[in-house]
């Protein structure tokens, strides 16, 4: 794989507020949208990621360097001398403690993560919401993401009649 | 994502830090939650929320209803496929839901059956359909498994024959899919000693390998299987059954795509016959119970979960009296079906052309819909499955 021939080889990445960032090669092939771009020769110099401000993109960054696969200089797995089991473990409890963030920093994550394809990313992001609408009254789910009920009350009358077997 | 550009939050600091958080009015996190990330969260959850979540506004409800969508978004039940009696041959039916997903053409033109064939429904299972075609000039059929929603199909392979098995009925057929799991399926076939009707084995054909295998039965008590409907649950096809030994009781015989692990299961009222369905992951049976005399309560159902298939535990989740309804039309109905998604359970009126949705949590009759005449009364719960591939399907 590429990755591996071309070692530590850095990319730039610039979001659209003017921040470059560095990163390896690896970590950023984290996410799928970045590598194919790579492995189709458009990253000749600085990547730029559209709609992805600094502050989201660096949180982005941090995340994916922690889940690159780790490989030491010789291109043998660092998980030789670690439990794979422990390193799981670890990497559960760093999610959490990521994940600590408010909603609109979350929103923007999950936004960030679709469109780069980190699939290890949107999941951890979109399931910490899906935790909180899952079982939430629609007036709870329109409060929590500002969304304006715009039915006319007999057209939701007859939406609800439709739906009844899902408010059980 | 050229949309989500408005929403943006503009940072300011020209050094990204990883402690500070923007802060963003109410309006900044709706614009913040587009379409594109709706559709992300709706994609991940349980049927029965997402349809809960087209009461949130209409811009969600068109979301979830727009066909473009139906791939990524969870389909729950459209409505049932049955058969109806008609001029010494079957016609297929689809009795759908109003605002379902999906309307099915039961006309079946992907399978192109001629004037010497024939088609019949034998089960389904989230999405996929299992046909036998038989060609009545040369006495033979073979399987078919389709989706409908693709319009793709396959056609198995004949079972192997032995001249021992010669004899053995092998009528009782299921079909095994689970696209969470895998885009293969299995069929299995059961075979059975005649006249008797004693179950010796099963033939199973995996879509990963294209060949079937045989297994002797399992089980060591005498059993006998009824053409019922199959349930697929954990790995293992479950099928109502009878053992000869104890009191002709009713139970579930179970047995894993390799055919080698069996187990059966007693039922609740074990001397009398209910209906099994798979809803919300689990094993469900619903019943007309029996009072303390022993006699059937025609009016009343109950409804009961087998939350561990290994623990054979059942667990009474709902009883409902019908007496509304059978008040209401002076007819009686019985059980024939259980909703994949909640406690709502479907009864048919006996010797009529009703069916009838009965929500057991809310304790209310719900929709009613009108069948063919002279149905048969043997409903297939059909959940369309729009996006897996069905494993080697032409068409």
């Amino acid at each position: 794989m590429a990755t591996r021939e071309a070692g530590k080889k850095m990319i730039m990445l610039k979001s659209p507020d003017g921040m470059e960032f560095e990163v390896e090669e690896a970590v950023a092939m984290e996410s799928q949208t970045i590598r194919k771009m790579i492995e189709d020769d458009c990253a000749d110099t600085a990547i730029l990621i559209p709609n992805i401000n600094s502050k989201i993109l660096s949180r982005v960054i941090e995340y994916c360097n922690k889940h690159v696969p780790t490989t030491g200089a010789t291109g043998a797995a660092a998980s030789d001398t670690v439990a794979p089991a422990a390193l799981a473990e670890d990497l559960k409890i760093w999610d959490a403690e990521f994940i600590k963030v408010n909603r609109a920093t979350r929103f923007n994550l999950i936004q960030a993560a679709s469109y780069l394809n980190i699939k290890g990313l949107l999941d951890l992001t979109s399931q910490t919401t899906i935790d909180t609408i899952s079982d939430n009254s629609l007036e709870e789910i329109r409060s929590f993401l500002s969304t304006k009920n715009d039915y006319l009350p007999e057209e939701e009358q007859t939406i609800r009649r439709e739906n009844q077997w899902a408010f059980q | 994502m050229e949309g989500a550009e408005k929403g943006e939050i503009c940072e300011r600091n020209t050094k990204p830090r990883l402690d500070d958080h923007p802060q963003v009015t109410a309006a900044g996190v709706a614009s913040l939650f587009n379409i594109d990330l709706i559709l992300e969260i709706l994609s991940r959850l349980p049927a029965r929320s997402v349809h809960r979540f087209k009461c949130v506004s209409m811009l969600w409800r068109d979301l979830i209803a727009d066909p473009a969508n139906h791939k990524k978004l969870p389909q729950t039940l459209a409505g049932f496929l049955y058969t109806s009696f008609y001029n010494s041959g079957y016609r297929h039916h689809f009795a759908g839901f109003s605002g379902g997903a999906a309307s099915f053409n039961p006309s079946l033109p992907y399978l192109h059956p001629n004037k010497d064939e024939g088609i019949t429904l034998v089960d389904a299972c989230n999405g996929l359909l299992l046909y036998r075609r038989y060609n009545s000039s040369r006495h033979d059929y073979h399987f078919v498994v389709c989706n409908p929603a693709t319009g793709r199909w396959v056609e198995l392979p004949p079972q192997p024959q032995t001249q021992e098995r010669m004899n053995r009925l092998n009528h009782t057929a299921g079909l095994a899919f689970d696209p969470a799991v895998s885009s293969h399926f299995h069929v299995l076939c059961f075979e059975r000693t005649f006249p008797e009707t004693l179950i010796t084995g099963v033939n199973i054909y995996s879509s990963r390998t294209g060949g079937w295998i045989h297994r002797d039965s399992g089980i060591v008590e005498k059993a006998t299987l009824f053409r019922s409907k199959c349930v697929f649950v954990g790995g293992m096809l479950y099928i109502m059954g009878n053992l000869e030994d104890i009191n002709g009781e009713y139970v579930l015989v179970g047995v894993d795509m390799e055919g080698k692990v069996w187990k059966t299961i007693r039922v609740p009222y074990g001397s009398k016959f209910g209906t099994i369905g798979l809803s919300k992951g689990c094993l469900h049976y619903a019943i007309a119970p029996l009072n303390n005399n022993n006699e059937i309560l025609v009016s009343e159902i109950a409804l009961w979960c087998l939350k561990d298939c290994d623990s054979k535990q059942w667990v009474l989740k709902h009883t409902a009296s019908i007496d509304t309804l059978i008040s209401m039309t002076w007819e009686k109905y019985r059980v024939v079906e259980i909703h994949p998604d909640c406690d709502t359970i479907f009864l048919a009126q006996c010797g009529g052309d009703t069916l009838v949705s009965y929500d057991m949590w809310h304790q209310k009759v719900g929709c009613i819909i009108n069948l063919e005449k002279n149905s048969v009364h043997k409903f297939l719960p059909y959940v369309p499955l729009f996006s897996e591939p069905l494993a080697d399907a032409e068409g």
